[in-house]
């Protein structure tokens, strides 16, 4: 499986409660030290519950221009949320499903970039 | 890693839906232009190209006899006229008309087409020949007959 | 003193640049067809790639990334390579449109058959591009291609009624023989001739070429906001000649001959050996402009390391890729279609494309994580939003329109 197969699943919590989809996947460049810079490692999964399409990078920052542009995109994916590798539970071919009492982590990244 | 919009593996009934929607619009936009395309249709779209290559001949022509116009240009000019009236003589040669009026018109597109095609050599010939016969006059008045009876054919064509 | 002359001559460029055998093909077709009626369009083309050009380059000048670079990181690799090729395929398009332009300007020139002409072209445009440096190859080809104001000269000449022209442009409406939706397929086709996306992945990648600071900026703005205007101003003298000598005398462009007949008509001899030399370098700057953008978009793209000021060695796959894409190219000629119907097939797919490269540089000419404090102002925004709805919309019609009216004819 790779991991662009995962964009699209949808994800539920341990109640299978339907949370919304895959839309991206974040990483943290902390992993061992290679020739370029550190390795990357799979730091978590963004899940939106009403579209899965691209974000255009609107998640990350408080970007609110270009006006309505920037409101449309935020409207598609509000309530998007960033789950840990370590909340997650099963990652099947049709769900992905969460831990019980996992936490949902804000998309945005703050000034330096990071989580 | 930021990764995309609307190319994922995940099927999705809304945009297979879609998909066909548009191909049916696609279809049926096809099907608009398609039902245009009658015989009087193309005759009258094979003439008008034919006049204006002709007139652009008839212009190359006399900008040439004017000195305003090297040889190379308009001997350029003429073979793309030329070029011109055959793709239409084409879609005319393509028709396949089912009345006896459709095919008398047709084969009277024909004619005039070709005595188009018989001044453009006769214009070219005018402008490589260095000792005047034919002369640019005579390249000039083989098109304007062309010209002429494309016109008549025109109005004839268009009434319909 | 220096600093005036580096303007000037980036004016001069701009305006030589701006027209290529897109712009020439379909004013040419437009002003035949349905006289200065259409003349709005060219201002809403010009304006938005004004825009457009802005933008890509202050996002190169601040960050340093050409256009398919920060497509390719806001799309993501999957959607970013369905928009690369889109844009490269149009790209491609364009290549051999240009190709066959010079091939049809120099059949003009000596009545060799412009097939013959074809291999001719292509190696020098690839000579030029392995060789010549990239400020000489802008300014030589962009100051020849200013030779084509001749069309203005012999607009003046040819004495028409002014005012019967002006009519024409002000109260735009479609001609009696037009249909409407003919009238709006040439508008979109004017609007993607004079917006060709080429000319921005160009215009950011030279950004990058020449090593742009965002001290450059203030110039490359005088050079875009001066320079494109005047080269909109040469289009509609294209049209504007095309609407007095060959729409009263019944004659519907489909050939470059007939597009250089009216200023034989107004300026002579004189009038066509400029015109001659002006269709040959701009085609020629095109082709090169268009080659070397197909190999930065690739390049750029899969992280290739690409730029002229490389020495080819060491950036091989850029131009090999842009070698395979001039063999394409001819090859698509050397098949007999005919350049001109490629050509304006070109500039709609062009309409097509456009948002695909203009939605992400708008985006990230917003981010203040690229721009710093170099991000859009209010106003930019305002016009940004304005025209991708238009390019959208343009966009959108752009197919439907080219079905109903059997691509203009």
């Amino acid at each position: 499986m790779i991991l662009g197969d995962l964009l699209g699943t949808p994800v539920h919590d341990s109640d299978g409660i339907r949370l919304g989809r895959v839309a991206d996947a974040r990483f943290t460049l902390d992993g061992d030290p290679q020739q370029l810079m550190a390795g990357a490692r799979l730091l978590g999964l963004v899940v939106s519950p009403h579209s899965w399409s691209s974000f255009l990078g609107y998640e990350r920052t408080g970007l609110t221009q270009p006006w309505p542009l920037a409101s449309l995109l935020r409207w598609r994916h509000r309530g998007s949320f960033v789950v840990m590798w370590d909340d997650i539970a099963v990652i099947g071919e049709e769900s992905v499903r969460l831990r019980d009492g996992f936490t949902a982590y804000s998309p945005a990244l703050d000034e330096a970039g990071q989580q | 890693m930021e990764v995309p919009i609307w190319w994922g593996n995940a099927p999705s009934a809304h945009r297979r839906s879609l998909l066909v929607l548009s191909v049916a619009f696609l279809a049926f936009l096809t099907g608009c232009t398609g039902q245009s395309g009658g015989t009087w249709h193309v005759l009258s779209t094979a003439v008008g190209d034919s006049a204006s290559a002709i007139a652009a001949a008839r212009l190359a022509l006399g900008l040439d006899s004017a000195g305003k116009l090297t040889t190379a240009a308009t001997s350029t000019a003429l073979d793309d006229a030329l070029r011109e009236l055959q793709a239409s003589r084409d879609t005319v040669l393509r028709l396949t008309p089912s009345t006896p009026e459709d095919r008398a018109v047709r084969q009277e597109t024909l004619t005039v087409l070709d005595t188009c095609a018989a001044g453009l050599t006769t214009a070219r010939d005018a402008v490589f020949s260095g000792n005047g016969s034919p002369s640019l006059a005579d390249g000039d008045r083989a098109l304007k007959s062309g010209a002429d009876s494309l016109s008549q054919l025109k109005t004839k064509v268009d009434s319909k | 003193m220096k600093r005036v002359l580096g303007v000037a001559l980036g004016i001069l460029t701009a305006i030589g640049g701006f027209v290529d055998i897109g712009d020439l093909v379909t004013n040419a077709v437009v002003g035949s067809r349905f006289g200065l009626s259409l003349v709005w369009v060219v201002g809403v083309g010009v304006l938005g790639i004004c825009l457009f050009a802005n933008m890509s380059g202050r996002v190169a000048a601040a960050s340093g990334r050409a256009t398919f670079e920060v497509i390719r990181e806001r799309l993501g690799p999957r959607a970013g390579l369905v928009n690369l090729s889109g844009s490269f395929l149009i790209n491609l398009m364009t290549v051999t449109a240009e190709i066959g332009g010079i091939a049809l300007a120099l059949q003009l020139a000596s009545s060799v058959h412009y097939l013959m002409w074809i291999p001719v072209a292509a190696v020098a445009v690839w000579l030029v591009i392995w060789r010549v440096k990239f400020s000489i190859m802008e300014n030589v080809t962009g100051l020849l291609g200013l030779t084509l104001i001749v069309f203005a000269v012999a607009l003046f000449l040819l004495k028409p009624d002014w005012g019967a022209l002006a009519g024409q442009a002000l109260a735009a409406a479609v001609p009696a023989e037009e249909t409407a939706s003919s009238y709006w397929y040439y508008a979109i086709a004017l609007f993607g001739a004079a917006m060709t996306p080429y000319e921005v992945f160009f215009f950011s990648s030279g950004a990058v070429e020449e090593g742009w600071s965002i001290k450059d900026l203030i110039q490359s703005r005088i050079d875009v906001l001066v320079g494109f205007p005047l080269g909109g101003l040469l289009s509609v003298a294209i049209a504007g000649c095309a609407a007095v000598v060959l729409l009263p005398a019944g004659i519907a462009v489909t050939s470059l001959s007939q597009i250089i007949l009216p200023v034989a008509e107004g300026a002579g001899k004189v009038g066509l050996a400029f015109v001659l030399v002006g269709l040959v370098a701009a085609t020629f700057g095109a082709a090169l402009e268009t080659t070397l953008s197909s190999g930065y978009t690739l390049a750029q793209f899969f992280g290739w390391s690409w730029g002229k000021f490389r020495r080819p060695a060491q950036a091989a796959r850029f131009h090999l890729a842009m070698i395979i894409c001039l063999l394409i190219g001819m090859a698509v000629l050397a098949t007999g279609v005919d350049p001109v119907l490629i050509t304006e097939y070109s500039v709609v797919f062009s309409a097509i494309a456009l948002p695909l490269t203009y939605l992400p540089i708008l985006i990230v000419a917003n981010d203040p994580q690229y721009m710093g404090e170099h991000v859009n102002g209010r106003p930019v925004n305002v016009l940004g939003m304005v025209y991708l709805v238009i390019i959208l919309v343009a966009s959108l019609a752009a197919i439907p329109l080219m079905i109903v009216t059997g691509a203009g004819s």
